[in-house]
């Protein structure tokens, strides 16, 4: 017994810089992150007292609550706005991608600054930004006007093509990024093989290039798909009643209409969705791994 | 063979595009209308406003608060997570340490948000300026750690090796290896700062 003590307190000793430095992050992850979530998968289950806060009894209320009429759209719009968002930023980002990874070494740097630092300032302000454009008197408007694109009653602010626009603003360069970082790798003189193997330029494009760099088309897929699902001010500020998202209604349920319970419930889906796509990505990254092997 | 044009023109695309709102928002902070359809000629009221609005001015100053407060507790906790995952990379407690590290990284702020929330409110915290700091320590901490141990992985070992030779103890050692990620600690702060 003794010896054993004696054993582990050795141990310990010896590993005793390791806990010393994953001890601070270990515990306020666990504390402030961990139990956190845990929370929220429990208070799911929970019904609401009067005041919105959390009530004793256990059910699937808040479950059932949510197979009502009017959320399916709200989810769906969810789905469709990210999914849409991060079509049309992998679009952009793959011909940036690829002027990046191709670009003179001397102007790289530079280049890859000048996409990374508008996302310096605020997210709230590139919104507001955006906000201020499309505003009914604001300067887009004036413009599509003036050019007989739109007529003077349209509205080009609170629909869901708003959010669409914003979200690509917000997302776009953490989709160059990992598509930038993966093409950097890629050795362009294969697309000049494949030309003289009689390739055309889709066919070497979608059959070299894009294989190549499907790690990096994987990462912006998660970093973009990801987030925007979650995303609340977006549609809160440029969106109108016909344009809400899952985040939405989290944020209404725990603030204006008072029901944590089912704020948690609809927390636990956010999660769930999110779940979802990045098992997807490692099961495919196991399964290209697979294929090298 | 003639190279495609599309990329660039893409490339250019996407800076106009990114720069214009900010350029035009800008612009409009200077413009006597009130949308900034038109130009109305340059003002600098909006800023005489801003200066003499108490509100703004509190609201600043709770800003500046949470954003030292939270970027030096995140740059100190995010470090030592970055050196510990670093250093003793092959141990059971940094595998099951790096997976609670990162996935915050992969979970939309909004649910970082909501589960403190509810955190808070079952233990009956009051809300205020300390569970910002919590929530905002809690986000930040990930991209820390992230950072410090992207140059961790570019960080000459032989540096260490040399230091021991030369005398140095171990906990003198973890000081100097910091102090080498340092600098991208400061890049961090600065773009804590800078989003917050």
């Amino acid at each position: 017994m003794k010896k054993s003590i004696m054993e582990l307190m050795k141990k310990l000793k010896k590993n005793c810089g390791e806990i010393f430095l994953t001890m601070p992050s270990l515990l306020w992850m666990l504390f402030f992150f961990i139990i956190p979530i845990l929370i929220i998968l429990t208070f799911a289950f929970k019904t609401a007292d009067l005041y919105g806060g959390i009530g004793d009894s256990w059910n699937l209320d808040n479950f059932k609550r949510m197979c009502d009429a009017n959320f399916f759209p709200v989810l769906w719009r969810t789905v469709w706005l990210s999914a849409t968002a991060t079509f049309l930023c992998l679009v952009i980002a793959l011909p940036t991608g690829y002027f990046l990874g191709r670009v003179k070494r001397k102007w790289r740097d530079f280049l890859l600054m000048l996409i990374i630092v508008p996302f310096w300032t605020n997210f709230l302000i590139r919104i507001f930004a955006w906000k201020t454009i499309l505003h009914p008197d604001g300067l887009l408007k004036k413009i599509f006007v003036a050019l007989h694109i739109v007529s003077d009653d349209t509205l080009l602010l609170y629909n869901p093509g708003a959010v669409l626009l914003v979200l690509i603003y917000t997302h776009l360069p953490f989709a160059i990024l990992p598509i930038y970082a993966a093409a950097e790798k890629f050795d362009y003189s294969l697309l000049e093989a494949a030309y003289d193997l009689g390739a055309g330029k889709l066919q070497a494009l979608f059959r070299v290039f894009i294989p190549a760099i499907s790690g990096g088309i994987i990462a912006a897929v998660l970093v973009v798909f990801i987030p925007a699902l979650g995303s609340y001010i977006i549609p809160d500020l440029v969106g109108g009643a016909d344009s809400e998202m899952l985040g939405n209604k989290i944020a209404r349920y725990t603030s204006v209409d008072r029901n944590l319970p089912y704020a948690s419930a609809l927390s636990a889906l956010l999660a769930l969705f999110i779940l979802l796509p990045v098992l997807f990505a490692l099961f495919n990254k196991n399964k290209m791994s697979f294929y090298k092997k | 063979m003639l190279r495609s044009r599309i990329p660039l023109y893409t490339f250019i695309g996407v800076v106009v595009f990114l720069y214009l709102p900010l350029v035009i928002v800008t612009g409009n902070s200077f413009n006597d209308t009130r949308y900034g359809g038109e130009w109305n000629g340059f003002t600098l009221k909006w800023y005489e406003r801003l200066y003499t609005d108490e509100k703004i001015i509190d609201a600043l100053r709770n800003t500046l608060i949470i954003a030292f407060s939270s970027s030096i507790a995140a740059v100190i906790i995010g470090t030592c997570a970055a050196l510990a995952l670093h250093k003793y990379k092959n141990s059971l407690l940094q595998s099951a340490h790096s997976i609670i590290i990162y996935i915050p990284l992969m979970i939309p702020d909004i649910l970082l948000g909501i589960s403190l929330l509810m955190f808070f409110v079952s233990l009956k915290f009051e809300f205020g300026l300390f569970t910002i700091f919590i929530a905002h320590t809690t986000f930040s901490v990930s991209y820390v750690t992230l950072t410090v141990i992207a140059r961790l992985q570019n960080f000459d070992e032989s540096i260490m090796e040399a230091a021991y030779d030369l005398g140095a103890s171990k906990f003198q050692e973890n000081i100097n290896s910091a102090h080498c990620s340092r600098d991208n600690c400061r890049r961090v702060d600065d773009l804590y700062f800078i989003n917050r």
